[in-house]
């Protein structure tokens, strides 16, 4: 009836059987291995699934990317929270990372 | 940062950005020269040199991730024959690619061979078949038993959720058999890609060309069966590696490039200039931007374009340079099939009526 989005971890980690590549400027690549998807990011995006090792919190990865793409820095957590969710709603985040909820 | 699953249109731009920038996106790697079947008329040209080592081969593909290729096949011959075949997949994969994987089919009839590839999680797995019958098919491996062993590869396949690519080159041998090819396909939901271009062997040798199928075969190919075969697509007017608007003919030592069982770093798997040895560098920066055999073969590709595009059939033409070098001793030149099959592929057009301009 309704879509339950899953839950954020606190250090996400993009999915271990991802294949990513940025591309020029123009954004990159995500191949999801084994389900033959690829996923077109564009460059922000791809900046950040390249952040997502299961180091850093998400509000960490949007602060590198309020410096590098010079966007206000709430604009910039509040875009990675909602493509951070996107991912996990898309099944490209692992799910082991670290633990969940904020 | 909307854009996290957009599709088909963004992707195409990404891939035209990545051509015209020479950022290779692909690589194919020749694990080996040793085959189990022995195709009539297989391209390969061992050179009876040493073949890489599989430490050498651990080498070479971290000096490629690094290099940022996001797609690896591993080809051979038949890559399933070496013996460290999933140590190296495995390696391809810890390393960050997406994986590929070309091979006849013969040992993934085995079902714990085929466990062991699905562990991998490829994202696509090509395999050529060369007949509907195994007499036909057999024909041209001449390995009995082969045709049962490919099709129950692609049983396995498919019953493992793994994402099939299957080829079926045309031969004068197989072209009367190309709808229950495809019926074949169709049993399994499998597409089948036919492939009418049949090339000497990389060290100029024309005996595969025997194989060809007639010019007869190939207007009633293009022109009547074509569409039909795949499911309402149109004749190609263009390498599949190149945009019809791209600047160069095809993506040969810009999109990608090839590493054989030696080391050898190709432009492409059919354009065999070697542009250094995998060995021999630091990493692929060193040579990607600077070296002159590169420089050369985009140039070639660029003049090629542009001699097709003055050609009377070039907007119907797929033309290669590999075959040209290899079969006329020219890159630029027109050989004989890319001639027939342009006139058959521009017959083809007009009794669909559409126009002829590549944009």
């Amino acid at each position: 009836m309704f879509e339950v989005t899953p839950a954020v971890p606190n250090r996400p980690r993009r999915h271990p059987d991802s294949a990513f590549r940025a591309v020029a400027d123009e954004g990159g690549l995500v191949v999801l291995a084994g389900k033959a998807e690829v996923k077109v990011l564009n460059p922000a995006a791809i900046r950040i699934f390249g952040l997502l090792d299961g180091t850093r919190t998400v509000d960490e990865i949007a602060a590198v990317i309020a410096d590098e793409f010079d966007v206000a820095p709430e604009a910039a957590a509040a875009d990675a929270r909602d493509f951070v969710s996107d991912l996990a709603r898309h099944g490209m985040l692992d799910e082991r990372s670290a633990e969940v909820g904020a | 940062m909307s854009g996290a699953t957009e599709r088909v249109s963004p992707y195409q731009h990404i891939m035209d950005s990545a051509f015209a920038h020479a950022i290779p996106l692909s690589a194919q790697f020749e694990l080996t020269f040793r085959c189990n079947h022995l195709c009539t008329f297989c391209y390969n040209s061992p050179t009876g040199q040493k073949e890489l080592t599989t430490p050498q081969v651990f080498e070479a593909l971290r000096k490629i991730a690094d290099f940022g290729v996001l797609y690896m096949t591993l080809t051979g011959g038949e890559a399933l024959c070496h013996r460290d075949f999933f140590k190296i997949a495995g390696e391809v994969r810890r390393l960050g690619m997406a994986l590929r994987i070309y091979t006849n089919g013969y040992l993934l009839a085995d079902p714990a061979m085929l466990a062991k590839v699905r562990e991998l999680k490829p994202m696509e797995v090509e395999v050529s078949i060369h007949g509907a019958r195994p007499e036909t098919h057999e024909a041209l491996t001449r390995i009995k038993g082969s045709f049962a062993k490919t099709v129950k590869a692609l049983e396995n396949l498919v019953e493992a959720g793994i994402k099939i690519n299957l080829k079926c080159p045309i031969t004068k041998l197989n072209q009367d058999e190309l709808f229950e090819i495809r019926d074949i396909g169709d049993r399994l939901g499998v597409f089948v890609t036919f492939d009418a271009v049949i090339t000497p062997k990389d060290d100029g040798n024309l005996d595969p060309l025997a194989l060809r199928p007639s010019a007869e075969f190939l207007e009633k190919y293009w022109g009547e069966w074509y569409m039909e075969l795949h499911r309402g697509k149109l004749p190609p007017r263009a390498n599949h590696c190149a945009s019809e608007g791209a600047e160069a003919n095809c993506g040969t030592g810009r999109s990608g490039f090839t590493i054989d069982p030696y080391g050898n770093i190709l432009p492409c798997v059919a354009f065999r200039r070697k542009i250094g040895n995998i060995l021999e560098i630091n990493s692929f920066s060193d040579i990607w931007g600077s070296s002159p055999v590169l420089n050369e073969v985009r140039d070639l590709s660029i003049e090629a374009k542009n001699r097709i595009s003055r050609h009377e059939n070039g907007q119907y033409m797929t033309f290669c340079l590999g075959v040209a070098e290899t079969q006329m001793g020219d890159p630029l030149a027109i050989y004989p099939q890319v001639d027939i099959n342009a006139r058959a592929v521009k017959r083809a057009y007009e009794l669909l009526q559409i126009g002829g301009n590549k944009g």
